[in-house]
Protein backbone atom coordinates (compact mmCIF):
# COMPACT_ATOMS: atom_id res chain seq x y z
CA UNK A 1 0.00 0.00 0.00
CA UNK A 2 1.55 3.02 -0.61
CA UNK A 3 0.02 6.55 -0.12
CA UNK A 4 1.55 10.01 -1.37
CA UNK A 5 1.20 12.84 1.04
CA UNK A 6 2.92 15.96 -0.15
CA UNK A 7 2.80 18.76 1.57
CA UNK A 8 5.49 22.09 0.96
CA UNK A 9 6.41 24.33 3.39
CA UNK A 10 5.26 27.96 2.69
CA UNK A 11 8.45 29.72 1.60
CA UNK A 12 9.43 32.54 3.96
CA UNK A 13 8.75 36.05 3.01
CA UNK A 14 12.18 38.09 1.65
CA UNK A 15 14.19 39.26 4.50
CA UNK A 16 14.53 43.24 4.03
CA UNK A 17 17.44 45.48 5.53
CA UNK A 18 20.21 46.60 3.95
CA UNK A 19 22.91 44.41 2.34
CA UNK A 20 25.62 43.99 5.09
CA UNK A 21 29.62 43.86 4.06
CA UNK A 22 30.01 40.71 5.75
CA UNK A 23 27.60 38.12 6.47
CA UNK A 24 27.18 35.23 9.41
CA UNK A 25 29.02 32.74 6.64
CA UNK A 26 31.78 35.07 5.47
CA UNK A 27 33.51 37.25 7.69
CA UNK A 28 36.70 38.75 7.65
CA UNK A 29 38.41 35.82 9.54
CA UNK A 30 36.96 34.15 6.48
CA UNK A 31 34.28 32.14 5.53
CA UNK A 32 32.59 29.01 6.91
CA UNK A 33 31.13 26.81 4.34
CA UNK A 34 29.00 23.67 4.98
CA UNK A 35 28.88 20.94 2.31
CA UNK A 36 25.62 19.78 0.84
CA UNK A 37 26.71 15.89 2.41
CA UNK A 38 26.52 17.93 5.76
CA UNK A 39 22.64 18.47 5.27
CA UNK A 40 21.51 15.39 3.58
CA UNK A 41 22.98 13.66 6.74
CA UNK A 42 21.65 16.17 9.55
CA UNK A 43 18.41 16.42 7.31
CA UNK A 44 18.27 12.03 7.66
CA UNK A 45 19.02 11.75 11.14
CA UNK A 46 16.48 14.40 11.97
CA UNK A 47 13.75 12.22 10.35
CA UNK A 48 14.75 9.21 11.77
CA UNK A 49 14.43 10.82 15.15
CA UNK A 50 10.38 11.14 14.78
CA UNK A 51 8.42 8.62 15.83
CA UNK A 52 6.40 7.26 13.80
CA UNK A 53 8.85 7.27 10.65
CA UNK A 54 9.93 3.64 10.02
CA UNK A 55 12.46 3.95 7.08
CA UNK A 56 13.50 6.41 4.37
CA UNK A 57 13.34 6.26 0.80
CA UNK A 58 11.36 4.67 -2.25
CA UNK A 59 10.61 0.99 -2.35
CA UNK A 60 12.98 0.23 -4.93
CA UNK A 61 15.88 1.83 -3.11
CA UNK A 62 15.33 0.17 -0.02
CA UNK A 63 14.97 -3.11 -2.05
CA UNK A 64 18.34 -2.89 -3.64
CA UNK A 65 20.00 -1.67 -0.20
CA UNK A 66 18.61 -4.95 1.44
CA UNK A 67 20.05 -6.98 -1.33
CA UNK A 68 23.69 -4.98 -1.70
CA UNK A 69 23.26 -5.54 2.33
CA UNK A 70 23.22 -8.94 1.90
CA UNK A 71 25.78 -9.74 -0.36
CA UNK A 72 28.26 -7.74 1.02
CA UNK A 73 28.38 -4.50 -1.58
CA UNK A 74 27.57 -1.74 0.73
CA UNK A 75 25.18 1.13 -1.05
CA UNK A 76 26.89 4.40 -0.91
CA UNK A 77 25.59 6.11 2.41
CA UNK A 78 22.88 4.44 3.38
CA UNK A 79 21.72 6.74 6.09
CA UNK A 80 21.31 9.43 3.56
CA UNK A 81 18.94 7.29 1.55
CA UNK A 82 15.16 9.49 0.43
CA UNK A 83 16.85 12.74 1.37
CA UNK A 84 17.72 15.10 -1.29
CA UNK A 85 18.73 18.15 -0.48
CA UNK A 86 19.50 21.75 -2.33
CA UNK A 87 22.12 24.48 -0.77
CA UNK A 88 22.15 27.58 -1.34
CA UNK A 89 24.70 30.37 0.30
CA UNK A 90 22.11 30.99 3.37
CA UNK A 91 18.95 28.77 2.55
CA UNK A 92 18.63 25.27 1.84
CA UNK A 93 15.79 22.84 0.80
CA UNK A 94 15.04 19.61 1.60
CA UNK A 95 12.86 16.54 -0.14
CA UNK A 96 12.07 13.53 2.20
CA UNK A 97 10.66 10.16 1.02
CA UNK A 98 9.56 8.65 3.97
CA UNK A 99 7.74 5.03 5.26
CA UNK A 100 5.51 5.51 7.91
CA UNK A 101 4.31 2.85 10.78
CA UNK A 102 0.93 1.52 10.09
CA UNK A 103 -1.77 3.27 12.23
CA UNK A 104 0.01 6.43 12.94
CA UNK A 105 -1.46 9.85 11.70
CA UNK A 106 0.28 10.89 8.77
CA UNK A 107 -0.19 14.38 8.90
CA UNK A 108 0.68 14.49 12.18
CA UNK A 109 3.98 12.42 11.76
CA UNK A 110 5.00 14.58 8.61
CA UNK A 111 4.74 17.76 10.60
CA UNK A 112 6.42 16.45 13.32
CA UNK A 113 9.16 15.62 10.78
CA UNK A 114 9.44 19.07 9.15
CA UNK A 115 9.76 20.82 12.30
CA UNK A 116 12.64 18.66 13.54
CA UNK A 117 14.21 19.10 10.29
CA UNK A 118 14.14 22.54 10.22
CA UNK A 119 15.03 22.68 13.67
CA UNK A 120 17.80 20.73 13.60
CA UNK A 121 19.56 22.34 10.05
CA UNK A 122 19.05 25.79 11.28
CA UNK A 123 20.47 24.60 14.76
CA UNK A 124 23.21 22.80 13.39
CA UNK A 125 23.93 24.54 9.98
CA UNK A 126 23.00 28.07 10.48
CA UNK A 127 21.12 27.94 7.00
CA UNK A 128 17.26 29.06 6.97
CA UNK A 129 15.07 26.19 5.75
CA UNK A 130 12.88 27.30 2.81
CA UNK A 131 10.94 24.12 2.62
CA UNK A 132 10.19 20.60 3.40
CA UNK A 133 8.40 18.45 0.80
CA UNK A 134 7.75 15.40 2.62
CA UNK A 135 6.33 12.44 0.49
CA UNK A 136 5.01 8.90 2.04
CA UNK A 137 5.21 6.86 -0.05
CA UNK A 138 4.80 3.76 1.79
CA UNK A 139 3.46 2.03 4.90
CA UNK A 140 5.21 -0.43 7.26
CA UNK A 141 3.03 -3.47 8.52
CA UNK A 142 5.02 -5.50 11.44
CA UNK A 143 4.49 -8.22 9.09
CA UNK A 144 6.52 -6.83 6.52
CA UNK A 145 10.08 -7.64 8.54
CA UNK A 146 9.29 -11.33 7.89
CA UNK A 147 9.02 -10.85 4.33
CA UNK A 148 11.88 -8.93 3.61
CA UNK A 149 13.88 -11.83 5.51
CA UNK A 150 11.92 -13.91 2.38
CA UNK A 151 13.27 -12.46 -0.26
CA UNK A 152 16.33 -13.65 -2.50
CA UNK B 1 80.61 12.10 -8.07
CA UNK B 2 81.94 14.71 -5.89
CA UNK B 3 80.62 18.67 -5.79
CA UNK B 4 82.87 20.79 -6.75
CA UNK B 5 84.48 23.07 -3.67
CA UNK B 6 82.51 26.01 -4.73
CA UNK B 7 79.12 24.33 -4.52
CA UNK B 8 77.66 24.83 -0.87
CA UNK B 9 76.79 21.62 1.12
CA UNK B 10 73.39 21.14 0.71
CA UNK B 11 71.89 20.41 4.54
CA UNK B 12 69.92 17.19 4.47
CA UNK B 13 65.91 18.01 3.15
CA UNK B 14 64.66 17.22 7.55
CA UNK B 15 66.90 19.94 8.84
CA UNK B 16 65.84 22.83 6.20
CA UNK B 17 63.37 25.46 7.92
CA UNK B 18 59.83 24.91 7.01
CA UNK B 19 58.36 27.83 4.87
CA UNK B 20 56.08 30.05 6.18
CA UNK B 21 53.62 28.49 4.44
CA UNK B 22 53.63 25.60 5.65
CA UNK B 23 54.12 26.56 9.26
CA UNK B 24 51.12 28.52 9.26
CA UNK B 25 49.50 25.25 7.41
CA UNK B 26 50.67 22.84 9.80
CA UNK B 27 50.09 24.82 12.73
CA UNK B 28 46.53 25.19 11.28
CA UNK B 29 45.41 21.45 10.95
CA UNK B 30 47.05 20.93 14.37
CA UNK B 31 44.92 23.36 16.09
CA UNK B 32 41.69 22.48 14.57
CA UNK B 33 42.45 19.08 14.90
CA UNK B 34 42.68 19.95 19.32
CA UNK B 35 39.08 20.67 19.30
CA UNK B 36 37.16 18.32 20.49
CA UNK B 37 34.00 18.40 18.03
CA UNK B 38 36.66 18.20 15.59
CA UNK B 39 37.09 14.46 13.78
CA UNK B 40 39.79 14.99 11.28
CA UNK B 41 40.55 16.63 8.34
CA UNK B 42 39.43 15.69 4.45
CA UNK B 43 41.90 15.76 1.60
CA UNK B 44 39.17 15.47 -0.91
CA UNK B 45 38.26 12.38 -3.22
CA UNK B 46 41.80 12.84 -5.02
CA UNK B 47 43.43 14.45 -2.36
CA UNK B 48 44.36 17.84 -3.50
CA UNK B 49 43.36 19.36 -0.21
CA UNK B 50 46.27 18.96 0.60
CA UNK B 51 50.34 20.86 1.87
CA UNK B 52 52.90 19.05 0.61
CA UNK B 53 56.46 20.42 1.57
CA UNK B 54 58.78 17.12 0.50
CA UNK B 55 58.91 16.15 3.86
CA UNK B 56 55.64 15.84 4.85
CA UNK B 57 51.72 15.83 3.83
CA UNK B 58 49.55 17.90 6.00
CA UNK B 59 45.61 16.92 4.24
CA UNK B 60 42.50 18.84 4.28
CA UNK B 61 44.79 22.33 4.69
CA UNK B 62 46.06 24.39 2.04
CA UNK B 63 48.22 27.67 1.99
CA UNK B 64 48.43 30.28 -0.34
CA UNK B 65 50.28 33.50 -0.45
CA UNK B 66 48.42 36.73 -0.46
CA UNK B 67 49.25 40.13 -2.64
CA UNK B 68 49.48 41.76 1.17
CA UNK B 69 52.22 39.01 2.30
CA UNK B 70 49.58 37.18 4.36
CA UNK B 71 48.67 33.44 3.71
CA UNK B 72 45.12 32.37 3.28
CA UNK B 73 44.43 29.02 4.74
CA UNK B 74 41.78 26.49 3.95
CA UNK B 75 40.83 23.63 6.29
CA UNK B 76 38.35 21.12 5.15
CA UNK B 77 36.97 19.33 8.24
CA UNK B 78 34.65 16.55 9.33
CA UNK B 79 33.45 17.20 12.61
CA UNK B 80 31.03 15.69 15.40
CA UNK B 81 26.85 16.67 14.98
CA UNK B 82 27.07 19.69 16.42
CA UNK B 83 26.72 23.82 16.27
CA UNK B 84 28.74 23.90 13.21
CA UNK B 85 29.41 27.93 13.22
CA UNK B 86 30.48 28.24 16.91
CA UNK B 87 32.82 25.42 16.42
CA UNK B 88 34.06 27.00 12.98
CA UNK B 89 34.63 30.13 15.73
CA UNK B 90 36.41 28.34 17.99
CA UNK B 91 39.08 26.67 15.37
CA UNK B 92 39.62 30.06 13.95
CA UNK B 93 40.11 31.80 17.87
CA UNK B 94 42.45 27.99 18.14
CA UNK B 95 44.83 28.91 14.82
CA UNK B 96 44.84 32.50 15.73
CA UNK B 97 46.08 31.53 19.02
CA UNK B 98 48.99 29.49 17.87
CA UNK B 99 50.06 31.88 14.87
CA UNK B 100 50.59 34.48 17.63
CA UNK B 101 52.75 32.19 19.89
CA UNK B 102 54.91 30.99 16.99
CA UNK B 103 55.42 35.05 15.80
CA UNK B 104 53.30 34.34 12.73
CA UNK B 105 50.25 36.63 13.54
CA UNK B 106 51.16 39.22 10.98
CA UNK B 107 51.47 36.69 8.17
CA UNK B 108 48.17 34.69 8.67
CA UNK B 109 45.32 35.78 6.28
CA UNK B 110 41.41 35.08 6.07
CA UNK B 111 41.13 31.34 7.32
CA UNK B 112 38.69 29.31 5.49
CA UNK B 113 36.41 26.05 6.93
CA UNK B 114 34.31 23.68 5.28
CA UNK B 115 32.89 21.38 7.02
CA UNK B 116 32.97 18.68 4.58
CA UNK B 117 31.03 15.98 6.50
CA UNK B 118 29.58 14.91 10.53
CA UNK B 119 30.01 11.70 11.91
CA UNK B 120 26.53 11.14 14.34
CA UNK B 121 28.29 9.64 17.00
CA UNK B 122 29.03 13.04 18.79
CA UNK B 123 25.34 13.59 19.02
CA UNK B 124 22.61 16.22 18.07
CA UNK B 125 22.14 18.70 20.77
Amino acid sequence: MAEEVTEQRTRRGARGGTAEATTALQTERGSTTIADLVVTKVAAMATREVAGVHDLGAVAARALGAITERVGVGVADERTRGVSVEVGEREAAVDLTIVVAYGESIPEVSQEVRENVIRRIEGITGLSVTEVNIAVNDLYFPGDAVEETRVT
Amino acid sequence: MSRPPSEPAQPPAASRPLSVRVQLARLALESALAVDEVVGSDPGPRGMRVTVDGRERLPGVTSIARADGTYGLALHLVTWVVPLHPLADRVRSRVARAASRAGLAERLGPLDITIEDVVEEGGIG
